[in-house]
């Protein structure tokens, strides 16, 4: 690998992804703009012939389900979007220097994901044009629609997230500057716009009430309007419910930490930030998954015990096909293999710290997220496959038009992770 | 003035008609937009703004950010929106 000379200066090893380009960047460049191209046929497919091509139906009388791994994926990129921000505002508000390595990488996490997730709301309505419909006919449905709470929030989320990975990012950009060959000045120099060496304790303050701001905010959409697309549905049996805001908020914390563990481990692997990236960090992020993957086990019981213990019918029959129909081959996969087993791995790491093993924290860290993907999917889809009037059950099986856009989200989350990874600086340089 | 929050305040607990229930429901959705969401924001524009130490120029980066960026997402909005309309009628 071209670069692996740079030992001397810690700082000049963080530039070198920028300095240096590898083989394997070329290939993974191809690779995933290969697949968003492959998705982009699938959208095309999709915005051309209609939502027909997609597995979704209307419910009853269809006998499908109006919702599909869109909105599952949408559900999913946002509970990482929010947990990444509040890992990289807590880390910036209680001043977890141990943790600062991470704190970027999670700010990107977030900006990067919270644009899959409206990109899957797109994907979802089916036409783009029907975003524009929500904001001119804003004051109208103010009142009574989540959606448009949800739309608001995500607005202010997006801006605030960006903003704050900006202003952290002035000081490094200037830094990094001077040690750039000079042909590459130009792209930089724009990014610095009124930048002075004496701004730095106004732009900490800044960030340290946007990192406030983020979190309260992250409270209200991921424990709030989020879940209130599915918990004020009174009329919508397995989504009903007060527990939904705790729940999602709990969800989205422990897909944001099981995120971040997988891509700092890549991060530190590729480009041998050992030093950098220092095992305690994926020991702490391994406890702090574990303690909240059990909370999402007890909002998971506490969500059965209600069901089971004298629900309604229509709410029974939802309980049923997850624990013992058609669905129960998935639902005791996802709990057992992606949450039982890993949680069960990382709290006997989090007592015996002896036992701590990288690879058993990161492949614990993507079981779960699997497994996280799969509950919002059986959350949003089995619901609408039992609807409480009398309606025969809906089935629903996603296309390849579907499966394919829901790949075409990865790729270009990872295509745009690399690509910033290439032009600034993942770890702060100045702090590390 | 009194008699009229007083109506207003009863009109929530007595919700008889479905205009009297989008009025309650319209208020919910302007509290929960403008005071629970925007009161965090509200804050942290104030803070940049009178919050120690006191830089204007950053200050000024940020909140023209801020709305650069919320220019941006609409009319980023408003051209996917038109392209995709006038290539898939």
């Amino acid at each position: 690998m071209k670069g692996e000379g740079i030992e001397s200066k810690p700082e000049e090893q963080l530039l070198r992804p920028i300095i240096y380009t590898t083989k394997a960047f070329y290939v993974a460049i191809a690779v995933l703009i290969g697949t968003t191209m492959w998705s982009g046929y699938a959208w095309w497919t999709q915005l051309t012939q209609g939502l027909v091509v997609t597995g979704m139906r209307d419910l009853g009388v269809s006998f499908g389900s109006p919702w599909g791994v869109y909105i599952a994926n949408f559900i999913w990129y946002v509970g990482i979007a929010h947990g990444g921000i509040a890992v990289s505002a807590g880390i910036r508000i209680t001043k977890l220097e141990k943790y600062r390595p991470i704190a970027r990488m999670a700010e990107l996490l977030t900006v990067i994901t919270l644009l899959m997730a409206g990109l899957s709301i797109v994907f979802d309505l089916g036409r783009p044009d029907r975003i524009f419909f929500m904001i001119i006919y804003y004051w109208d449905r103010i009142g009574q629609s989540p959606l448009i709470w949800d739309l608001t929030v995500i607005f202010a989320y997006s801006i605030l997230s960006v903003t704050y990975l900006y202003l952290t990012m002035r000081e490094d950009i200037a830094t990094y500057l001077e040690k750039l060959p000079r042909r590459w000045r130009w792209f930089y120099k724009p990014f610095l716009l009124g930048y002075s060496p004496g701004e730095k304790e106004k732009v900490d303050q800044i960030a340290w009430w946007i990192a406030i701001t983020l979190i309260v905010l992250m409270a209200l959409l991921s424990g709030g309007v989020i879940p209130w697309l599915f918990g004020l549905m009174v009329s919508q049996a397995g989504w009903y419910g007060a527990v939904q805001g705790p729940y999602f908020l709990t969800a989205a914390l422990v897909s944001a930490i099981s995120g971040i563990i997988i891509i700092a481990s890549i991060i530190r692997r590729l480009f041998r930030w050992e030093k950098q990236i220092k095992p305690e960090i994926f020991k702490g992020l391994g406890t702090i998954l574990a303690v909240l993957t059990v909370i999402y086990l007890w909002f998971i019981l506490h969500e059965q015990l209600t069901i089971r213990y004298a629900g309604p019918t229509t709410e029974l029959a939802i309980s049923d096909a997850l624990l013992m129909g058609s669905f129960s081959p998935i639902y005791w996969t996802m709990l057992i293999v992606g949450l039982i087993l890993p949680f069960i791995y990382l709290a006997i790491q989090a007592i015996y710290p002896k036992v701590f093993s990288l690879k058993g924290t990161v492949i614990s860290a993507i079981l779960i997220l699997v497994a996280l993907w799969v509950k919002r999917f059986l959350l949003v889809v089995i619901s609408l496959l039992y609807p409480r009037l009398p309606y025969p059950v809906g089935s629903y099986t996603p296309t390849w038009v579907e499966w394919s856009l829901v790949l075409g989200t990865l790729a270009i989350a990872s295509l745009l992770y690399i690509v910033f990874i290439k032009i600034y600086p993942i770890i702060e340089l100045k702090r590390s | 003035m009194t008699e009229l929050v007083t109506s207003f305040i009863a009109n929530l607990f007595t919700l008889n008609s479905v205009a009297e229930w989008y009025s309650s429901t319209g208020l919910i959705g302007l509290v929960i937009i403008f005071l629970i969401i925007g009161v965090p924001i509200y804050i942290l524009i104030l803070a940049s703004i009178v919050g120690q130490p006191r830089n204007l120029k950053v200050t000024m980066i940020f909140i023209a950010m801020q709305i650069l960026l919320f220019i941006l997402a609409i009319i980023f909005v408003w051209i996917v929106g038109g392209i995709v309309s006038m290539a898939v009628p």
